[in-house]
């Protein structure tokens, strides 16, 4: 049976307004369960509020309406603030602004630190964390030494050593070129299939969410879609049209089969589109 | 310019000097900078240049890395010396020409102020070389933890601390790189008077303020999210530790400032 | 004649203790008027380097840098000349915002080269209308602009500079896809309308694919291709090679080929490849 560790039941939350930004909700009657081990990508543009929707996950922001529970404990309750963030560990955007030591080890120490762990244990978790990311060689780098990539790893790592059960990346790849947004993908990958951590990726880059075990596709501060990226991306319109991109092998599968081609539907990778397009040239040879 | 503050950079090594606890290295450091104000003649502080010296062999820092430490405070050194040399009178007189008089004292006392400074510098480089930032508000904090009775928060202190040096890189290319977008925009930043000159760093400091608040804004959301309370509750991984090194180099110390007060009586002061 | 010309351009940097490294080296190429270049290469590869040259905000160690026809370090009149003739406009614009309004901080750069009011006023409103910004922003704070706005009003600052080459240093990071989109167009827009050369600087080339009229692709330092865009698309293996992120449907028909398919090499859009693949097929059923 699958064992839910984050769920929203029926979540609004606004944000207080502002001066020139009249209130409006970030995150509007919102429903969903995450279950342990789960890869989920949050698909959306700015503004979706799936922002939101990560921050209220491990109490750093707290519902208006509905409540969320972390493995049964309710954010809302202010005596479980620390238990919840032992679970949950959040990786930022911007890779300069959480990094808050000055040697690349010493900053993975830094959450065993304030939980009060023993300085031979967390002498351990480092070194185990960091060689989970694959930055045990840089442990005595100084932060501002390393890319962008390597720099999310360490984060990443210092959210290991606390041993949290789920890792919620809010947008850590939107700032990172190319190269360093593959590094993070592999980690995170390999994290969840070898050590079974439930991932949260918020992103707005489609070809990242089409790596994960489900899709939800935020719009307008509400659930949108949710599904296996299978399911998702079959709806090339409907993605379209909240402004969102959609893998180029579904959409030229898409044009072919506009065009009278019979091309098999879920198509997501280019090997899968390769595959139906050799096969349907080989069938025109036969016949 | 400023690429060339040494002060917080750290340069990787194993040697003796780096193994010694952070907390001798402070206090000996401070205990070398005013002994080096006690010497008062060649004698005792050629006995305290040649330490530092020796001490900088000992921690294999390059010579190059410590001259690029002195490289900002070298208008200090001249400045001191240009003074020393015009403003101090007595013994005989090597020039004179119109109103001004160069005596041998002044050029004494300038070349003793000039070797105390840099001197200083020195050492005071070699403890930031030859300890890494964390370890060394460790090291600050663990001095001042007798504070904690007036009920000074010496840990959010160390916090603070940490957290400013690991921000001077970072805050240094953001300076370079909004400096760049500026002058790409045309901003004249080098030339004409001192008021057009500060008026000229306004689009440079409202970018840089406003990116930095941004900055402490996201920091204290990442660090609450990692548990931090800034409570007493901490642990450190790495703990500090005396070893024999230590004293060795607190004993070595003690008997060569014992050297200068006595070097100090036996011959007469220079300045 | 070209509007900027690179012979044997090399820069090189030190910190005085170990040897000098080359950023980039050895680099010639010819700009034309009303070109689109796209400079693509991963972080490290030289680009940002490379664009600094060419407005003189860095001196080359060797080489020459010439625009419109003069070399830019012939005096300090000629230097300060190159920042106006080639506005460049760096990654994450919106940071360098710092006026009080809106109209002031696009008025900046005009400012800075002496025009009188009029001129500035005309200049500002033909920049703010290239990059969609209303005039019912003018006399609002740029801080209170959204962040797809700021980024706008950032691009308008240089463009009211009204440079013969506009240089845009990877305008579209950390933009969600209707960012993106609105950026990407309105640099259209404006060539449509100015027909003044652009380079554009990015790591993603799919994106840059449909805009540009030539490519230079650098890698560790060097040039490693120059040309259009089909010629440099054509070379899909090298690109992939270099750790550069070819679009999807270029790799899919890169695929194609090796699977013995005789379909094109240079593809890079889905409506491209929709029409080779459709030529193909169809060409199949009529033998």
């Amino acid at each position: 049976m699958d064992e839910t560790i984050i769920e929203f039941n029926n979540v609004s939350f606004t944000y207080e307004a502002e001066e020139n930004n009249p209130e409006k909700p970030a995150v509007k009657n919102v429903n969903l369960k995450i279950n342990r081990g789960e890869f989920i990508a949050v698909l959306g543009h700015n503004g979706s509020g799936k922002s939101t929707l990560a921050k209220l996950t491990n109490a750093i922001l707290v519902p208006d309406e509905g409540k969320v529970t972390v493995a049964g404990m309710d954010t809302s309750d202010e005596s479980k603030v620390y238990d919840i963030r032992r679970k949950v560990g959040m990786v930022f955007q911007n890779p300069d602004n959480q990094i808050v030591s000055t040697i690349v080890e010493d900053d993975v120490a830094f959450g065993p630190e304030n939980l009060g762990i023993p300085p031979e244990e967390i002498r351990r978790r480092v070194d185990e964390a960091l060689k989970c990311v694959e930055m045990y060689d840089f442990r005595l780098y100084e932060p501002h030494r390393l890319s962008g990539g390597q720099k999310q790893r360490v984060a990443i790592a210092g959210i290991l050593a606390m041993r949290t059960d789920c890792i919620v990346l809010d947008e850590s790849t939107a700032m990172l070129d190319p190269r360093g947004r593959k590094e993070v993908m592999d980690t995170i990958r390999r994290l969840n299939r070898e050590h079974g951590i439930t991932v949260v990726f918020i992103t707005h880059f489609m070809d990242e969410a089409v790596e994960a075990d489900r899709v939800v596709v935020m719009n307008d501060s509400r659930i949108f879609m949710d599904g296996t990226p299978y399911e998702v991306f079959a709806d090339i319109k409907k993605i379209k049209k909240i402004g969102l991109d959609v893998p180029q092998a579904a959409e030229l599968a898409n044009e072919l089969r506009e065009s009278g081609i019979s091309i098999p539907e879920n198509i997501l990778t280019s090997e899968e589109c390769v595959q139906a397009v050799l096969e349907v040239v080989n069938a025109d040879n036969r016949g | 310019m400023i690429r060339d503050i040494t002060i917080g950079q750290y340069y990787s090594g194993s040697s003796v000097i780096h193994r010694m606890d952070a907390r001798m290295k402070i206090v000996l450091t401070l205990a070398y900078i005013v002994s080096i104000f006690i010497c008062r003649n060649f004698i005792s502080l050629g006995v305290m240049a040649l330490f530092v010296a020796v001490t900088a062999l000992f921690s294999r820092v390059p010579v190059k890395m410590l001259l690029k430490s002195l490289k900002p405070v070298l208008i200090i050194v001249l400045f001191t010396a240009v003074l020393n040399i015009f403003y101090t009178t007595g013994g005989s007189t090597l020039v004179e020409w119109r109103f001004i008089k160069i005596t041998s004292k002044g050029v004494f006392s300038a070349i003793f102020m000039s070797i105390r400074i840099i001197a200083l510098i020195v050492c005071s480089s070699l403890l930031t070389y030859t300890t890494t930032p964390t370890v060394l508000t460790g090291a600050i904090e663990s001095l001042l933890s007798p504070l904690k009775i007036f009920h000074i928060k010496v840990n959010t202190f160390a916090m603070m601390l940490t957290l400013a040096l690991r921000f001077v890189p970072t805050l240094i290319e953001e300076i370079d790189r909004i400096m760049n977008a500026q002058k790409a925009r045309g901003a004249d930043l080098e030339s004409g008077g001192l008021i057009s000159r500060a008026k000229a760093l306004v689009p440079i400091l409202i970018p840089l303020f406003i990116s930095s608040f941004r900055r402490a804004y996201d920091l204290a959301f990442a660090m609450e999210c990692r548990c931090y309370t800034g409570g007493d509750n901490r642990t450190s991984m790495k703990k500090m530790k005396l070893a024999g090194r230590d004293f060795g180099a607190l004993i070595f110390y003690l008997i060569m400032l014992a050297g200068i007060i006595v070097v100090n009586r036996l011959f007469p002061a220079v300045i | 004649m070209p509007i900027i010309e690179v012979e044997n351009l090399t820069y090189r940097y030190g910190n005085g203790l170990s040897p000098e490294k080359a950023a980039i080296e050895d680099i010639s190429l010819q700009v034309e008027e009303g070109e689109l270049l796209a400079v693509i290469g991963h972080t490290g590869s030289g680009k940002s380097t490379l664009i600094q040259h060419l407005n003189g905000l860095l001196k080359p160690t060797s080489g020459r840098v010439i625009v419109d026809g003069r070399d830019i370090w012939e005096s300090k009149a000629s230097v300060r000349q190159a920042r106006f003739t080639v506005g460049l406009c760096f990654q994450y614009p919106e940071y360098q915002l710092f006026e009080e309004t809106v109209y002031k901080d696009i008025a900046f750069g005009p400012k800075n080269m002496g025009f009188d009011e009029e001129e500035i006023h005309k200049r500002v409103c033909r920049a703010a209308e290239y990059v969609g910004i209303g005039k019912e922003l003018f006399e609002k704070s740029p801080f209170d602009l959204s962040g797809g706005q700021k980024r706008r009003a950032a691009i308008a600052g240089v463009m009211a500079m009204e440079p013969k080459v506009l240089i845009l240093d990877e305008p579209i990071a950390g933009l969600d896809p209707l960012g993106r989109d609105t950026v990407l167009g309105l640099i259209k827009s404006y060539r449509e309308a100015t027909g003044k050369t652009v380079i554009l600087v990015s790591h993603s080339m799919e994106d840059v694919a449909k805009l540009a009229t030539k490519i230079l692709v650098l890698n560790k330092s060097r040039l490693a291709m120059f040309g259009t865009v089909e010629e440099v698309f054509s070379r899909g293996d090298e690109l992939t090679g270099m750790g550069l992120n070819v679009p999807q449907v270029t790799r899919i028909f890169m695929r194609l080929r090796q699977a013995g398919l005789p379909v094109s090499s240079g593809i890079y859009t889905v409506e491209q490849g929709k029409n080779e693949l459709l030529r193909l097929m169809n060409g199949g059923r009529s033998k």
